[in-house]
């Protein structure tokens, strides 16, 4: 997963880090699994994730799995790709080892500081002396702790030491000044282990991360999982869940273990499945089940003829007996390797899940699908983000009604459900939603309406300014009295269970098929310009108004 | 003296503004655009003016009796049961241009500029023969029927339809004074005159002309209509006219009815005329547009080159640009997109416009 459609946008973050309803898509995925009873015991997570995740803003999920206890594992980071001298993966490491080295630094200066000042203060003979070593040493301490969070510990640990020994360098305090360095130098013998002991333990962490994911190719979402075994299964869970990253919805997670739990046991894997309509069922993976067991009886991957209207949602939870058939799998597709050329076979270690796996696997009593009939969609399109960001929005009203934004004297009139993060700056004559989501540090003028559409962080929306089913960059400008509008590629409303349309950029006579207006980041859109169904790439400054284009 | 104004047909051009309104009752510059033409005539001191209509005659005596006291003229209202075309109106309307030997005025009912008709007067008295017609200067003399004329007396030499090459870039201004022998040349039959007098006149050495000095548009469809708007409001600037609107919000030149009510942050101009008890709220911006009597535009909305019809409501954010032309009683709702569209009255918009379009 690259992507590619998702362009512009995809060009400053990877996609599962794109923030719908004021979070990365990924962030919906972590949260939805935390709710699921005995997570962190009996689950992993598994996000598929590709192409371009070399960005320090990557941490972004490290952190957020590790709040809610799970181990995270990515998959093909492109780590050896070069940047500079070294391969991206020192970057990572090295970035990393700082962060800890500092975080360590500052805490064991401190630490060290504050108990030599202690220890020093308590011995010192005279009241007037502890007195002056005490203020001393909070001063040391003090220091020291600011001056350690910009550089190693041993800078800063010297310093703490001689702004300590200066401070105590009356006659009255020689001696506890003695003292004081004499413990400073072991506090700063201190900070350097316990930094390097930091170091070392988030290398190990990144390591874990990041090792197993120098791969020269994708491995298959099961080819994947059989790579990571050993760290799926560490700590014995009962299940896991995959879920794809290209996803949003409202996933039933705990009701998929339920479900899972109550049949047989050596079940490998349940499915989520959604009812699509019939033509839009060829799209997707389709399921045939047992209507009485939820057995999945046939299994195809994007049929040309009709199957059946049940599909996969990229959302499994899987025994760990899943890998006995991934097992056999892969020692089959080594052997082939071995009699077929490499031009010809996949590479070596290529596992696709659907067609691999399921497929194989239908009819056997070992798969069942768990049909759910809450929002569901792919997430391939900047468009469907727009989809996504109503969904999760609406989600927000029984999952986290604080989210949302509430009408109120001296605060923009709200329709609908509308996130906007605390720091953005809304004048009260806005009027904004239904389905809309501002960014950090967003500024929205006089006037301003925004419907459908998400502004993303630190952008300016200046005074009556008309957004509508748009994206607006990172940082883009857009001026006085100018309109913003694109065409949402929302499901059909006039038939259940239709899903989005994966409508090509143009049509069959090139021209632009009407979509969401995306505007890139750093992009400045001048005061009083239409822009109607257009893509704006990053860093451009518009001059006027544009239609059906996209502006390179 | 007499003048006689071609008034016509339907004013197809001008829809949908002449589907509620016969077209010299139209408002251009908060004055109905034959008051422009009555006011000036009447300057020059005429005092029977005769109206060549072929529709709604009814409806147009109603409206002109207050205007024949406040002018203290006569209007006579010539019905043709047929369209006459430009010269078939004044052989019907012969009997009173001939009750005297003077000469009277022709004109187009749809031009704008600055009426030269005692300047006319002088000069027609002065050559003395049979017509006086007035020329305009054009960029583009390719587009029209051009004027050929000696530089040094005004004699017409030729007409010259579309020329291919350059002959002249004078055209007819659709103003003209004739002598009452000119009527001997018209039959009582549809004609036109431009095409079938004038050239007879111009071989026999009875037709001059004089050069317009100033701004001209025919104003006859939307667009030449904004265009004439803003040339009539420039002018007017030159003249440094007090009709000019300096209230809070305007930015350049417009012209307000003191009933009109402006918000706050509004931006108004260049360009722009507002009719009477017009609403305009908080936070627009209006340039090059005519809004007319009663219309109500929202706030924050966008109006570029547009003509708002009589009792219009233009809901909040919503931007029309590109000669979009709203006929009476349209509501347009909020933050729609109205591009180029031509809404027939009556109508409620509930959806955008992005393609120029008529919306019936």
């Amino acid at each position: 997963m690259k992507g590619t459609r998702f362009r512009p946008l995809s060009l400053e973050t990877p996609k599962p880090l794109f923030p719908v309803a004021g979070f990365p898509i990924i962030h919906h995925h972590i949260e939805a699994a935390a709710k699921v009873e005995g997570c962190c015991k009996g689950g992993g997570l598994l996000p598929k994730f590709g192409g371009r995740f070399v960005r320090l803003r990557a941490l972004y999920h490290i952190q957020a799995a590790a709040k809610v206890g799970f181990p995270i594992i990515h998959r093909r980071i492109e780590v050896l790709q070069k940047k500079g001298k070294f391969p991206i993966i020192h970057h990572h490491i090295k970035d990393a080892a700082k962060d800890a080295a500092k975080d360590a630094a500052k805490d064991a200066a401190k630490d060290a500081a504050k108990d030599a000042a202690k220890d020093a203060a308590k011995d010192a003979a005279k009241d007037a002396a502890k007195r002056h070593i005490e203020a001393a040493a909070k001063d040391a301490a003090k220091d020291a702790a600011k001056a350690a969070a910009k550089d190693a510990a041993k800078d800063a640990a010297k310093a703490a030491a001689k702004a300590a020994a200066k401070a105590a360098a009356k006659p009255a305090a020689k001696t506890a000044a003695k003292r004081l360095l004499q413990r400073t130098a072991a506090a700063k013998a201190a900070a350097k282990a316990a930094a390097k002991d930091a170091a070392k333990r988030l290398l190990q962490r990144y390591i874990y991360l990041s090792v197993p994911a120098v791969q020269y190719t994708a491995l298959g979402t099961a080819g994947g999982i059989y790579h990571f075994r050993d760290q799926i299964l560490a700590g014995k869970p009962d299940y896991f869940f995959v879920m794809n990253a290209d996803v949003c919805g409202d996933f039933p997670l705990q009701e998929m273990l339920d479900f899972h739990r109550s049949k047989p046991s050596g079940t490998f894997c349940t499915i989520l499945g959604t009812e699509a309509t019939r033509q839009q069922s060829l799209t997707y993976g389709c399921i045939v089940e047992n209507k009485a067991t939820h057995e999945i009886m046939h299994y195809v991957e994007k049929p040309e003829t009709f199957i059946s209207t049940t599909i996969n949602c990229g959302i499994y939870l899987c025994s760990p007996a899943i890998f006995s058939p991934l097992e056999i799998e892969f020692k089959k597709n080594l052997e082939q390797n071995y009699n077929y050329d490499y031009t010809t076979a996949p590479a070596k270690e290529v596992i696709r899940m659907e067609q691999d796996i399921f497929v194989p696997l239908a009819s056997s009593g070992k798969l069942y699908v768990y049909q759910t009939e809450r929002f569901w969609s792919q997430i391939k399109s900047a468009g469907a983000a727009i989809y996504a960001n109503r969904h999760y929005l609406k989600l927000y009203r029984k999952t986290h009604p604080e989210r949302l934004a509430k009408n109120g004297a001296g605060k923009p009139q709200i329709i609908g459900d509308v996130f906007i993060h605390p720091s953005a700056q809304v004048n009260e004559t806005a009027v904004l939603g239904p389905n809309v989501t501002i960014g950090k540090n967003c500024m929205l003028g006089d006037g301003v309406r925004v419907r459908d559409s998400v502004v993303l962080d630190g952008a300016v929306l200046q005074d009556h300014c008309c957004i509508l089913d748009s994206i607006i960059g990172w940082n883009s400008t857009i001026g006085d009295w100018t309109r913003i509008e694109g065409t949402p590629n929302d499901p059909n409303p006039n038939k259940p269970f239709a899903k989005m349309e994966a409508i090509s950029t143009f049509t069959f006579d090139g021209k632009l098929n009407p979509s969401i207006t995306v505007i890139g980041s750093d992009v400045q859109v001048p005061s009083e310009v239409i822009i109607l169904n257009s893509i704006v790439l990053p860093n451009k400054e518009l001059s006027g108004c544009y239609k059906n284009q996209i502006i390179l | 003296m007499k003048a006689l104004i071609l008034v016509g047909g339907y004013g197809t051009r001008l829809r949908p503004l002449t589907l509620s309104c016969p077209k010299p009752l139209v408002e251009f510059c908060n004055k109905p655009m034959l008051l422009h033409q009555l006011e000036a005539l009447v300057e020059a001191g005429v005092k029977h003016i005769i109206l060549a209509v072929s529709y709604r005659a009814d409806q147009m005596e109603q409206e002109l009796k207050s205007v024949e006291e406040k002018l203290g003229i006569t209007i006579t209202i010539s019905l043709e049961s047929e369209p006459l075309g430009t010269a078939g109106p004044l052989a019907l309307a012969r009997e009173h241009l001939t009750n005297d030997n003077d000469p009277f005025f022709v004109l187009n009912s749809d031009i704008i500029c600055d009426f030269p008709f005692k300047d006319m007067i002088k000069f027609h008295k002065h050559h003395g023969k049979q017509g006086t017609i007035m020329v305009t200067k054009v960029d583009e003399p390719s587009k029209y029927g051009v004027v050929v004329y000696d530089a040094e007396c005004g004699r017409i030499n030729q007409f010259v339809e579309k020329p291919q090459e350059y002959v002249s870039n004078k055209i007819n201004a659709g103003m003209y004074m004739f002598s009452p022998a000119m009527l001997n040349r018209i039959e009582l039959r549809p004609t036109s005159i431009e095409k079938e007098t004038f050239p007879g006149m111009a071989t026999d050495g009875e037709l001059y002309c004089m050069e317009l000095q100033g701004f001209w548009m025919d104003v006859g469809q939307p667009k030449d209509y904004l265009t004439g708007m803003c040339m009539y409001l420039t002018s007017l600037k030159k003249k440094n006219s007090s009709l000019l609107y300096h209230g809070e919000g305007v930015n350049g030149t417009a012209l307000v009815d003191p009933s009109a009510k402006i918000g706050k942050n509004c931006r108004i101009g260049p360009n722009v005329t507002i009719g009477p008890n017009v609403v305009i709220e908080d936070g627009v911006c209006i340039k090059r547009c005519t809004v007319l009597n009663g219309a109500h535009i929202k706030s924050h909305s966008w109006l570029d080159s547009c003509i708002i019809g009589w009792k219009c409501v233009v809901g909040r954010w919503v931007r029309m640009e590109n000669v979009s032309v709203l006929g009476e009683d349209v509501t347009v709702n909020d933050e729609l997109y109205v591009n180029g569209g031509r809404i027939l009255p009556h109508k409620s918009i509930a959806e955008s416009v992005k393609e120029p379009q008529i919306i019936m």
